[in-house]
């Protein structure tokens, strides 16, 4: 959500937007800034206030004054957004990395089997109920993150989310009642003494 | 852009960073009780602190609180997790993906050996070994023993075996145990099956002689 903020889109759209609502540009006043423009590099020099002054000074010279400041405004906006976007995305990275021990880090692009491409995986219950969720490892054991859906006219509940290879440990909450897998492996639970349904996830 | 910009973007910039990293503990809010939570976030700063990923610990605080545990269980879970990590850490060096730690940890659970991951970590140095700890894991849970069910989920590594086959395997396994038959005699029937389609030891992977010595001091088979 951060980084969708972030996007230099809108401001350029803004910018661009401001830029449409000025009046009609007039006659010669965009060569003849040029004209000044070309003369100050051809004296590689900043542009002296002899050469522009007088195209500044022409009859619609607070045009090109706002047209000027709008640019430079957009171009400082659309610079530091880029940064900033930058920033944070680059922060968000840093801290990915930092979970994984920082002494032993990899890329994800070393491991040729792509192991962060979670693979979308499909759990189905059969059973009456009226609400049916999903809980496990790949979730943070979350009850109201994934509910099944019942497929109409039937008792069974279905849902499809991705899942990172590896063997993860998972259980139903049919009507808020603990309830494994029955055509799962059992997990044991020594830890908290309630055993889960396990799948192992590979490629499909 | 000046340096003062970029000093003044990374300010602005700071706070966002910040709550990519507390977003995980923030799952926490709510989930446990005071002293529970307190002594969870201090077991995810040491893991911060060894470089050892916290998504594991924070998914078994949660588990917990799922499972309507008491504090002191969860905090002794989480606490026992963070040594398995570890471990696990260890033996999959030098690059485990978190992925693979913690199906390293889960494996070290069952009873699987830290030998054991050395083992699958020589056979895939770059490549993830999380399915096969997790085949390795329920090959034990499902009574094959862990000697025997390292040495074959290694040779079958060892011999090129696909994450899906070794899936397979596991899935067969269980099946026949399921129906009547003995563990042991489950995985020998399927992993003759599987032999027969791979190449022979040494042609797709890891000369036998680079695992550690532990990997064959197991229990021999009858």
């Amino acid at each position: 959500m951060a980084e969708r903020r972030n996007e230099p889109g809108p401001i350029v759209e803004r910018a661009i937007e401001s830029l449409r609502e000025l009046p009609p540009i007039e006659g010669d006043m965009v060569s003849r800034i040029v004209a000044a423009a070309a003369r100050s590099r051809a004296q590689d020099a900043a542009p002296d206030a002899d050469d522009l002054l007088p195209a500044l000074a022409a009859p619609n010279s607070r045009y090109a004054l706002r047209v000027s400041v709008i640019a430079a405004a957009a171009i400082v906006l659309v610079a530091g957004t880029i940064e900033l976007w930058r920033v944070t995305h680059a922060s968000t990275e840093t801290t990915r990395v930092a979970a994984v021990p920082q002494a032993v880090a990899v890329p994800a692009s070393r491991d040729v089997n792509g192991d962060l491409t979670p693979i979308p995986t499909q759990f189905v219950f059969d059973g009456r109920a009226r609400a049916v969720t999903l809980v496990g490892d790949f979730n943070n054991w979350d009850a109201r993150a994934t509910p099944l859906e019942r497929e109409p006219g039937s008792t069974l509940w279905s849902v499809t989310v991705p899942i990172q290879r590896g063997r993860h440990v998972y259980a139903y909450l049919v009507d808020s009642v603990w309830t494994i897998d029955k055509r799962a492996p059992v997990a044991r639970d020594p830890d908290f003494g309630v055993t889960g349904s396990v799948i192992l996830v590979g490629r499909p | 852009m000046s340096t003062r910009a970029l000093v003044v973007l990374g300010m602005l910039a700071l706070p966002l960073r910040l709550s990519a990293q507390d977003a995980r503990t923030a799952r926490l809010d709510g989930k446990l009780d005071v002293e529970t939570q307190a002594v969870v976030l201090r077991t995810l700063d040491s893991a911060r602190t060894h470089g050892l990923p916290m998504e594991p610990l924070v998914d078994k605080a949660l588990e917990g609180a799922t499972k309507k545990a008491a504090g002191p269980r969860i905090q002794a879970a989480v606490s026992s997790l963070l040594g398995r990590l570890e471990a696990a850490r260890d033996a999959l060096a030098p690059n485990p993906s978190p992925r693979d730690i913690t199906a390293g940890a889960d494996a070290l659970a069952y009873g699987a050996t830290r030998e054991a991951l050395q083992a699958m970590r020589a056979i895939r140095p770059n490549e993830s070994v999380a399915v096969p700890l997790g085949v390795l894991t329920q090959l034990v849970a499902s009574g094959v023993p862990v000697g025997r069910a390292t040495r074959v989920v290694a040779d079958l590594l060892r011999r090129g075996a696909r994450d899906e086959q070794l899936i397979a395997l596991n899935d067969d396994v269980r099946s026949y145990v399921a129906a009547g038959a003995s563990p042991e005699v489950a995985l020998d029937v399927r992993t003759r099956g599987l032999n027969a389609v791979l190449p022979p030891p040494g042609a797709a992977g890891v000369a036998a002689d680079a695992l550690p010595g532990a990997l064959t001091s197991g229990p021999k088979k009858p």
